[in-house]
């Protein structure tokens, strides 16, 4: 059975190959396939997963070799499945949240023109992510992780007849493509330290033989990999534009999945971060960074999707915040509660933009719990369980996180992860209120979503109730016992105030902060919706997340500007006057280039001359 | 002794004449300067032993290609004046410093490499024992029978060359819409340079 | 009284199928008057086959390893090559079959051409002697300049006349090469210079001018900076179909000859000319990304791009092992199929005589032509090395050997410039997916070159997944001996 791992990533595989090429002519059918095979494979991840478990605790790390990949020289590296833990949560969570998703978006994308191109996508990305998950080495790893990143592309640019929506894309491409460029240069140099990408190797053994300051530069080029994927502080910024895609993918990929990849690659690779003595720090000073960051951001937010954007932003940097603790299982609980929650929340919000003709600027809502009862209660339970009340998945996930910091003596990250807490139990609460509670603030009718798509949220419903069973206790849940081959265990500690005591302060927090919002937001006793105007500073600040993008794009520009003007004065000088005109931009400098590429070919043989002379001279420099 | 005042004479005359084909505005002129620099090249050839050399440079270099050059040059027009404006205006300097660099670092190579040798080298005089003519047909039918079978392959490529630079001027007037106003500039300078 | 040398034509055999057939259709076209295009493509199909054929059998030649007076070698680098310069003389066939008929001028010695200049290539990568490689330079190059400018169009005529000038002048520094080695080594034998040079009887200062003015040379054919000016100019200039056969072609024969050069002859001096190519790498990768951001033109676009390429190959020929020449092999054939595949969508989808490749013909080409743009998507994706293309697998080979010699640097310059290079491939996707059309173009459907692309689509797929199938065969074909 665990040989038939193969069977998971290649059936979404399947899916995607027979709606890309077949997806019109199949229609409707197009959407049952791309369920269908999620289904299966979902259905086949389980019966794996329930064999692995069968294993005895220490054996439980399959490794599934299909087929030998590049084999030149010493550089071996095989198509070679992992399941382990790790991984088999990972599967789960895709599959599973990933199955709802697609039979979600049948009824979701119903209508649209490429419906089939939609599917292949998805089922694309799907196999991109589970290949992701399930690498044995770090090339196959790169493969999917390069893989989302294309499909999250294709799939943020899917209406690209909207400019914003290509312009997202673009933007999502680029700004994780720095981050991935540092991982690309991670994994190099695991190469020339080790000689190896195959995991077994790189995180058993070889960890242990790297120098402090080799394990330093390869985790922190491996964490700026997971800093683009999952949209951490600073190279978040293109996280809150993806929202312009379809919602499915929004809840999929920016939510669920894909994002989480930087959480599971520092879990996966944390023998190489604890090689380090600096770069786990690192790592919990970024996630909690953007925990909070993201979290004060979102209160500011009136369009649905970008409020949950930033509360994804903020959720991930609890997950690092947990994984720098060394609190890997933590991560990964919270992981999988989040992927449940956060998919409700999003395809909720998915469904009341469904009902009300693309509606999802919550000023113009209010009140929706009259016409969309079952979409209303979706969000609820979802916002509950990410604003921490027990017995709620988040209240478990997000509560041992916190507590830990206080138990391991991190004292002042445990009162700023609490702070957190409080913002994040506001901020989610917050649209509850504005968007189907109080009265409408706008025309027209909203209706009810189909069940296609009211019973996937019922389903993840119940797991955004019911998955803090994984994690009943900080280092004594299922699942942190199940990861333990995986991602060891975390020493509980002992210092700090108790178990009981931590939970009390937690729950009252979120109690707290629920009751701030319904002042605030529910009761009718602020004007809320003139805080813009009586506090434009603060309003302004928190919209726009502080101002980020337009820094970032006045750094990006202000050099190119300079550096464009030095190149043309430069040129003025040696090319008599050709250049006069000064451009913007760091396209500038490629401008200017093809000024000597004129298609002289006086000019062509004199560069030849040039680089002859300079050529000669290099090898004279060797007698 | 005779050796040296022959090589003092002609060696000035080959740099003389390569420079002034150079700098000649009149195409005529610099063909014919071209012709007296082969003549000084076949000069050394000689005085190396290289005699079968000497003879093929005149015939073929100096008989041969510079008649074709100059039939060619005589179709094109005798009176067109080669415009030697430098729109650039750094790039002749350059182009200078850089022709006399690549000179010097190669002769700094061969100056390095051998220093001034004043005589062939011994084994050549032992080739040529037959007569240089004989020597050299040894090796072409022998050891470089094969280069000297590749170049007719050379020669037909060439000769197909030709014909469809030929034909595709006439093909540029008579057939299809061509893309813009046939310049006949590109197709002229092909044949001089070739 | 000459004695007659012994000649063993058989290692030859391959070259003398292309030239034969070459030169059968030229008389043969003579006689007849004006043959059927397609009788022509088809002849030119079946030599090409017979000589891979020919090659083919040669990979178990138990002869000497150079014949004919050690002119030619008869190892299986030289089979490996000559089979994927085969298989680009097929493609080159196809498209220009397709090309002519379409403008309606067609050109019956386009096929005798591409074939002499297959020849060249061929036996330019089974060259054992500086002599033949020069002369096989100089026939691929002439047989070149003339397809470069088989088209009524001004800009191939203009294309073909650069590329001959500086053609021209690049010939000479090879010419001055081949005569400094001479003078250092005392041979122009591939192995005789290393075994000169290794038994110091060389002159040091001579092979190194050598090595350089060689280097010269061989940089302009393959393009690398900044010895690539002509490039950009004579890709867009040339008839599409012909931009595609020389990309691949040139390439894959100028560095395979250029292996030989640089980890046979002058292997003792491997330490000398490390940093010459490890600077004229660095300048093709960097340069050549930079400069492909600013084009407006595919087909300009994709002649940057083959520089930056050229840089990444000569990133692979620093480590002179075997692994490393199987890499640089594997590189090769990667780019020969991407570059095919990508030329012959440009091909199809600029419509017409004009070839109208500016970018503004690719607007929205995804609404028009659903396949075509698919098909651009993926030969774009794996010339920008994005997995699980077989330009990702070439990259990290080609990277990886640069690594274990010990120049990761010039790894990573190679990284930061296939990012960079992401972007502008990146930027034609956008165009055919996200834009809206703005030039009324119908692409056409054509059988033939449809055939053929879907050919180099399924390879550079297949090839990306399951590398192991040419990766053994190429590792074999990369222990030089000498």
């Amino acid at each position: 059975m665990l040989d038939l791992i193969w069977l998971v990533p290649a059936l979404p595989l399947a899916g995607a190959a027979i709606n890309l090429f077949f997806g019109k002519r199949l229609g409707k059918a197009a959407g049952a396939l791309a369920a269908a095979v999620m289904t299966a494979a979902f259905v086949i991840a389980v019966f794996v997963v329930a064999e692995l478990l069968k294993l005895p605790a220490e054996q439980r790390a399959h490794v599934r070799h299909l087929w030998e990949w590049i084999a030149s020289g010493s550089f071996r590296v095989g198509v070679d499945l992992l399941v382990d833990p790790l991984s088999a949560t990972m599967i789960l969570v895709v599959t599973g949240v990933g199955t709802l998703i697609h039979i979600y978006s049948i009824g979701y994308m119903d209508g649209d023109p490429r419906y089939g191109r939609f599917f292949s996508y998805l089922n694309l990305f799907v196999f991109f992510m589970l290949m992701l998950v399930l690498a044995q080495n770090y090339l196959l790893l790169y493969l999917g992780w390069e893989g989302v990143g294309l499909c999250s592309y294709l799939l943020i640019g899917f209406w690209y007849e909207r400019a914003s929506a290509a312009n997202a894309a673009k933007k999502a491409f680029i700004t994780t493509r720095i981050g991935d460029t540092g991982m690309m240069i991670g994994i190099a140099l695991i190469f020339v330290k080790l000689g190896t990408l195959d995991f077994g190797q790189v995180l058993g053994p070889g960890a242990g033989r790297l120098s402090e300051g080799a394990a330093t530069a390869i985790a922190l080029l491996l964490f700026a990999g997971a800093v683009g994927k999952s949209a951490q502080f600073p190279l978040h910024v293109w996280l809150p534009d993806a929202m312009e895609g379809p919602t499915p993918v929004s809840a999929l990929i920016h939510a669920a999945t894909m994002v989480t990849a930087g959480v599971y690659l520092v879990a996966r690779s944390h023998a190489l971060f604890e090689a380090s003595t600096v770069a786990l720090p690192i790592v919990l000073v970024v996630g909690l960074a953007t925990a909070l960051y993201a979290a004060l951001a979102s209160i500011g937010q009136f369009d649905i999707k970008r409020a949950l954007a930033y509360s994804t932003m903020s959720q991930l940097g609890f997950m690092f915040f947990a994984a720098g603790m060394g609190y890997y299982a933590g991560a990964m609980l919270l992981l999988v509660c989040h992927a449940f929650y956060k998919a409700l929340l999003f395809l909720s919000a998915g469904s009341v933009m469904h009902g009300t003709g693309d509606e999802a600027d919550m000023r113009n809502m209010g009140g929706l719990a009259r016409e969309m009862p079952a979409t209303t209660a979706a969000f609820t339970v979802g916002a509950l369980a990410l604003a921490g009340i027990p017995p709620l998945a988040g209240f478990f996930a997000k509560d041992h996180i916190v507590s830990f910091a206080a138990t391991s003596g991190r004292d002042l990250a445990w009162v700023l992860a609490s702070v957190g807490a409080f913002l994040s139990a506001l901020y989610i609460t917050r649209p509850v209120f504005m968007a189907f509670f109080g009265t409408r603030r706008a025309e027209g009718h909203a209706h009810e979503s189909p069940p296609v798509m009211t019973v996937p949220l019922a389903l993840l419903a119940v797991g955004a109730v019911g998955a803090g069973v994984l994690g009943l206790s900080v280092a004594g849940g299922f699942l942190a016992r199940f990861l333990e081959p995986s991602v060891g265990t975390a020493a509980e500690g002992a210092v700090g105030p108790s178990e009981a005591v931590l939970v009390g302060i937690s729950v009252a927090l979120a109690i707290l902060a629920v009751a701030v919002a319904w002042y605030v937001w529910g009761s009718g006793r602020v004007d809320w919706l003139g805080i813009p105007e009586r506090h434009p500073g603060l309003a302004g600040a928190l919209g726009t997340a502080f101002y980020i993008n337009a820094l970032y794009s006045w750094l990006v520009q202000f050099p190119g500007k300079g550096f464009g003007r030095l190149v043309a004065r430069g040129d003025e000088q040696v090319i008599d006057g050709m250049v006069n005109d000064v451009g913007a931009g760091v396209e500038r400098l490629s401008r200017v280039a093809p000024r000597w590429e004129t298609g002289r070919v006086r000019s062509y043989a004199l560069s030849f001359a040039v680089g002859a002379f300079a050529v000669l001279v290099v090898l004279g420099l060797r007698l | 002794m005779a050796e040296l005042i022959v090589f003092w004479v002609f060696a000035p005359l080959a740099v003389a004449s390569g420079i002034a084909m150079l700098l000649q505005r009149n195409a005529v002129y610099s063909a014919l300067f071209l012709v007296v620099n082969f003549f000084a090249l076949a000069v050394f050839f000689l005085m190396l032993g290289a005699e079968f050399l000497f003879a093929v440079q005149i015939i073929v270099y100096a008989g041969a290609i510079m008649v074709l050059f100059l039939f060619v040059i005589m179709l094109l027009g005798v009176d067109r004046e080669e415009r030697l404006v430098e729109p650039i205006r750094w790039q002749r300097p350059l182009g200078i410093f850089l022709g006399v660099g690549i000179t010097a670092e190669i002769f700094a190579a061969v100056r390095a490499g051998v220093g001034f040798a004043a005589k062939a080298p011994g084994g050549f005089a032992l080739v040529n024992q037959g007569g240089n003519a004989q020597a050299i047909a040894k090796v072409l039918f022998t050891d470089y029978f094969l280069p000297f079978e590749i170049t007719s392959i050379l020669l037909i490529v060439a000769a197909v060359a030709a014909m469809v630079l030929a034909h595709r001027r006439r093909g540029a007037v008579s057939g299809p819409p061509p893309a813009g106003p046939a310049r006949p500039q590109p197709d002229r300078e092909a044949e001089v340079a070739g | 009284m000459i004695p007659a040398p012994h000649l063993d034509f058989l290692p030859l055999l391959p070259e003398l199928i292309v030239a034969g057939v070459a030169v059968a259709l030229l008389v043969g076209g003579a006689l007849v008057g004006r043959p059927s295009q397609t009788v022509l493509l088809l002849l030119t199909l079946a030599g090409l086959i017979a000589a891979a054929a020919a090659s083919a059998y040669l990979w178990n030649w138990d002869g000497p390893g150079r014949v004919l007076g050690e002119m030619i070698q008869a190892d299986r680098l030289a089979v490996v090559s000559r089979m994927i310069l085969l298989g680009v003389g097929a493609f080159g066939a196809l498209y220009g079959h397709h090309y002519f008929a379409r403008t309606g001028v067609a050109r019956m010695e386009f096929y005798p051409l591409l074939l002499l200049a297959v020849s060249g290539m061929t036996l330019l990568v089974a060259s054992a002697d500086l002599i033949v490689v020069f002369l096989a330079l100089e026939i691929l190059s002439l047989a070149l300049y003339i397809l470069v400018a088989l088209s009524f169009r001004m800009a191939s005529a203009e294309a073909s006349m650069k590329y001959f000038l500086l053609g021209a002048f690049s010939s000479a520094f090879f010419l001055y090469g081949l005569a400094m080695a001479y003078g250092a080594a005392g041979t122009t034998k591939i192995d005789g210079i290393a075994l000169a040079l290794s038994g110091r009887t060389g002159s040091q200062p001579l092979a190194l001018a050598a090595v350089g003015l060689l280097l010269i040379g061989f940089g302009f054919k393959v393009s690398v900076v900044p010895f690539h000016m002509w490039t950009p100019d004579v890709y867009q200039g040339a008839p599409t179909s012909v931009t595609a056969f020389m990309a691949a072609g040139t390439k894959v024969a100028a560095f395979t000859a250029l292996i030989r050069v640089l980890d046979v002859s002058f292997q003792p001096l491997t330490w000398d000319w490390r940093p010459a190519v490890w600077a004229l790498a660095a300048a093709s990768m960097v340069l050549g990304s930079l400069l492909a951001i600013a084009q407006t033109d595919l087909k300009r676009l994709l002649g940057y791009s083959s520089i930056a390429h050229a840089g990444f190959i000569l990133t692979g020929l620093i480590a002179t092992d075997g692994a490393g020449i199987a890499a640089v092999t594997f590189y090769l054939v990667a780019y020969s199929v991407t570059v095919l595949g990508a030329f012959g969508t440009v091909m199809l989808a600029s419509g017409g005589i004009r070839e109208r490749t500016s970018f503004d013909s690719f607007r929205g080409l995804a609404g028009r032509s659903p396949m075509l743009a698919g098909l651009l998507t993926l030969f774009l994706l794996s010339l920008a090395g994005i997995p699980p293309t077989v330009g990702f697998i070439a990259k990290a080979g080609v990277f990886g050997s640069a690594i274990r010699a010990g120049f990761w640097p010039l790894a990573l310059i190679g990284v930061l410039a296939s990012v960079v290079g992401a972007f502008f491939y990146l930027r034609v996707i956008v165009l055919m997916y996200m834009e809206e059309p703005q030039a009324e173009l119908e692409p056409e459907g054509a059988a033939l070159p449809g055939a053929a692309l879907a050919l180099a689509a399924g390879l550079t797929l297949v090839l990306g997944v399951f590398p192991q199938i040419i990766l053994p065969v190429l590792e074999k074909a990369a222990i030089l001996r000498w």
